[in-house]
């Protein structure tokens, strides 16, 4: 006998029950999205769930990374998909680096981020998007860019709008400032807040990260400048005596005394040489991130900006070269604008990186994010090199903005027909009624609990069922259907084909 | 326990370990002294609370019970609460620090790596870990509030060993490379040859009174029952930093005196002193007065020479027990937080 436990089990904190109606949508949404992925030969693949945390180590962006389901199972180190671009290049590179180029793919499917759950927000949700591999250059960035305009297009989604930047620009510049990766990341992560707060309020968390930042140029030629003339070796030589001088063992603990001596003369040697490339840097970003608006104009200022600090010009032209490919894509050009701050925080893009919103009252709610990431099939361990782009969009979203927009409406979808026994006797001719009319198309419900008449009836007006079929032996006798409207309550003994197209034919 | 009513409402209160004989000295300092009848008994009761059933239990214990209501209150470590608490939507803080079992959550790096001193010599480091294919372990108690705080400092390639037990000895026998532990002195870590990272501090903690959001929403017998505890609790903790001084003062009349006190308003008591006249039992035309004030314990000396230089003599200090305000402001607060839930 099964015991009932005092205690009702609750869900778990920030994930959801999707009921039927709402689920119907999604499902029209999802179908509407492959039929129009597959328009342009994308191929479906499935990828797991639950993958190997290191997967998402070696290049996912940090705001990733602190929100994966990480957990050790078995002594693996496990985690549930935070995204899923990286499980479809790790399929790509498991199963399908013999094939031909370009190799198109789509997906969909729930992924997993431990985050605060509020609204257009959870902690389960699903992705939807593709990537297109083994095409570098405008083409495949502006195919990409087109589909995901186009797929909301099919779902009838007025009032979004398309955001495109490049983060070669600013990789290119950091790059050049030779600044540590980790302030590099930094800055990448932070834009938001210098776009949105002002220079000020990234300088306010440096502290706290970034000690050295604080301490003075050396004034006088200390021990740095001892050694700023020396080169590599006889630096860590000269620290190692210095240490030894001191009595200080430098053995056991997992790192090799050569490995701590260099770096800490890498870190005397760069003492105070970091603060004024940092400034520089939020110069040049604060710049950037002005940069933003109608395609052609932001591209002339963006040449004289980068002209300045004698930058490369090739993303602009990428840009320049992907906004004339979309001209072909009967795309409304009003929708897209340019931003040069744009970084989608820090992960594996190396080319142009773009973002899908909807503008609902009061909130901006970001549909769809997407780029171009050349390094990321050699860092999962590509055989070789392989250029892609791709995007995903957020179902959850798309389906807010639908309603939001009343583009969708959510109801349940009700049967069509209900079958009842008159009589338990009755109960096989009625079970073969009722496939005989699901045959014909219909949706058909047949009443298992066994009620009676006026219960069914009661039953299929709750329910919006606007047919009933009862099948008692007189209709078995005579080889017809009994079928009651239930909205005239009308009953007419029709044939069998009669009845369906009565049924289909009333709205 | 001796009396047959029955008890409607329970605390945990902390058994063995570090934080059992503070918890219990603290409510006794508080006026709710723990009645156990033997040692080895796991309840017990709190005279002042006949209603209140204290119940001995381990500290992990303690919040989960907490949560899933089992009990209505508890004292617990607010490093547990961080750890252990962070999907607890029914646990509500009522008194976050109850001033006993201070302790810090910290890090620490052998000794011998002489090139990492702070959090960015530790951030760098994992970086190089992650350039050469290897990966810093930290061993911990404490992995949800670890990670958390390490992803707060942007260092994100780690991984966290769980342990128990003496982690000190952890990077000695190999089994991880740096610990996040509690640390209270430093001694432990240098016999270990560790050392503190600066600016490694992930959380400083101390004791906290936690409840049930349900049980005190719904039950007003327990929430007036926390609002004595809370009041107790909140009078205690104000009344260990202020003192009452009471001086004799010689002076025309007691507005003289006062005119004299007002001269420096901070030391002239909370409101305003209290003057009550002294009948002198050497010369009975001499006015004499007890001059009272309450007076911030850090204020104590220059409170002195005030009462001096006004003319006091034969200064008493005494501390307080209580100091009650117009109302406690803690519970205000917890009413606000269980309205909300």
């Amino acid at each position: 006998m099964p015991v009932k436990l005092s205690d009702r089990l609750e869900k778990v904190r920030g994930m959801n029950d999707v009921l039927s109606a709402e689920y119907e949508a999604g499902e029209a949404i999802l179908a509407t999205l492959k039929h129009s992925f597959k328009s342009f030969g994308y191929h479906p693949l499935g990828v797991p769930v639950v993958e190997h945390t290191d997967l998402y180590l070696r290049k996912a962006g940090e705001d990733i990374i602190s929100r994966l389901y990480d957990f050790t199972f078995q002594s693996r180190r496990l985690c549930l998909r935070p995204e899923m671009t990286a499980s479809v290049i790790r399929a790509y590179i498991d199963n399908l680096q013999a094939s031909a180029l370009p190799v198109r793919l789509c997906y969909a499917g729930p992924v997993f981020r431990y985050e605060k759950p509020q609204r257009g927000r959870h902690r389960q949700f699903t992705q939807a998007g593709v990537e297109l591999l083994g095409a570098a250059g405008p083409l495949a960035d502006a195919e990409i860019i087109a589909l995901a305009c186009k797929s909301l297009d099919a779902l009838g989604l007025p009032d979004y709008k398309l955001v495109l930047g490049h983060v070669g620009i600013l990789s290119r510049f950091l790059e050049g400032l030779q600044l540590d990766s980790r302030l590099r990341d930094f800055l990448l992560t932070n834009i938001e807040v210098l776009r949105t707060q002002g220079p000020a309020a990234v300088c306010d968390r440096l502290p706290v990260l970034f000690p050295s930042l604080n301490q003075p140029e050396p004034q006088l030629p200390g021990l740095e400048g001892a050694l700023a003339e020396l080169d590599e070796s006889s630096t860590r030589g000269m620290v190692l005596d210095l240490l030894k001088s001191m009595d200080i063992e430098l053995d056991s603990f997992g790192r090799s005394p050569d490995e701590i001596v260099s770096r800490l003369a890498a870190k005397i040697k760069r003492r105070g040489h970091l603060r004024p490339r940092l400034d520089q840097a939020l110069t040049f970003l604060s710049d950037l991130c002005r940069l933003t608006g109608a395609p052609a104009q932001v591209l002339q200022e963006a040449e004289n900006l980068l002209a300045g600090y004698h930058l490369s010009l090739e993303p602009l032209h990428e840009l320049r070269a992907i906004f004339e490919t979309l001209t072909n894509y009967d795309l409304d050009p009003s929708r897209i604008t340019l931003d040069l701050g744009l970084s989608r925080g820090l992960q594996y893009y190396t080319g142009m990186i773009f973002e899908i919103y909807h503008d609902s009252p009061g909130e901006e709610s970001q549909l769809c994010g997407g780029g171009r990431y050349d390094d990321l099939v050699l860092t999962l361990g590509g055989r070789k090199s392989v250029p892609g782009c791709g995007f995903a969009y957020g179902l959850e979203r798309i389906q807010l903005a639908m309603l939001d927009q009343q583009r969708i409406k959510i109801e349940p979808q009700a049967a069509q027909v209900l079958v009842i026994p008159v009589g338990s006797a009755e109960s096989g001719y009625a079970i073969r009624t009722a496939e005989a009319l699901r045959k014909a198309g219909l949706r058909v419900e047949f009443d298992v609990r066994g009620r009676s008449v006026t219960n069914n009836l009661q039953y299929a007006n709750g329910q919006h069922i606007p047919f009933v079929v009862m099948a008692g032996s007189d209709e078995l006798a005579a080889g017809l259907l009994r079928l009651k409207n239930m909205s005239t309550g009308a009953e007419q003994h029709l044939a069998l084909a009669d009845a369906v197209e009565t049924i289909l034919d009333t709205k | 326990m001796s009396d047959n009513k029955p008890f409607s409402m329970r605390l945990a209160v902390p058994s063995k370990g570090e934080l059992e004989r503070p918890t219990l000295d603290f409510l006794s300092a508080a006026g709710l002294r723990v009645l156990r009848p033997n040692e080895r008994q796991y309840v017990a009761s709190i005279p002042s609370l006949p209603n209140l059933l204290v119940l001995f239990q381990r500290v992990p214990d303690i919040l989960v019970k907490v949560e899933e209501g089992s009990v209505d209150l508890g004292i617990t470590g607010y490093d547990v609460l961080r750890e252990q608490g962070e999907e607890n939507t029914n646990t509500v803080m009522i008194y976050e620090n109850l001033g006993f079992g201070q302790c810090e959550l910290a890090l620490a790096a052998p000794e011998s790596w002489v090139d990492v001193s702070n959090i960015e010599d530790l951030a760098e480091l994992t970086l190089l870990y992650k350039e050469k294919g290897k990966v810093i372990r930290i061993a911990t108690k404490y992995p949800n509030l670890t990670k958390k705080w390490l992803h707060d400092m942007s260092i994100y390639y780690f991984a966290l060993v769980e342990a128990q037990g003496a982690l000190e000895a952890a990077p000695s026998i190999g089994y991880a490379d740096m610990i996040a532990d509690i640390t209270s002195t430093g001694t432990t870590l240098r016999e270990n040859r560790l050392k503190k990272l600066t600016g490694g501090t992930v959380l400083k903690a101390q004791a906290c009174l936690i409840g049930n959001r349900r049980s005190l929403r719904e039950d007003p017998a327990k929430l007036e029952t926390t609002r004595t505890m809370v009041e107790l609790i909140e009078a205690t903790m104000r009344a260990r930093s202020y003192l009452s001084i009471t001086a004799n003062m010689q002076g025309a009349s007691p507005e003289a005196i006062l005119h004299d006190l007002l001269k420096e308003k901070a030391l002239a008591g909370l409101r305003g002193p209290t003057i009550a006249k002294v009948y002198s039992k050497t010369q009975a035309d001499e006015s004499w007065y007890a001059v009272t004030i309450v007076a911030e314990q850090k204020t104590l000396p220059q409170a002195i020479d005030h009462l001096r230089h006004a003319g006091g003599s034969d200064i008493t200090v005494t501390p307080l027990n209580y100091y009650f305000d117009s109302k406690s402001w803690n519970f205000e607060a917890l009413l606000e937080k269980i309205k909300r839930g």
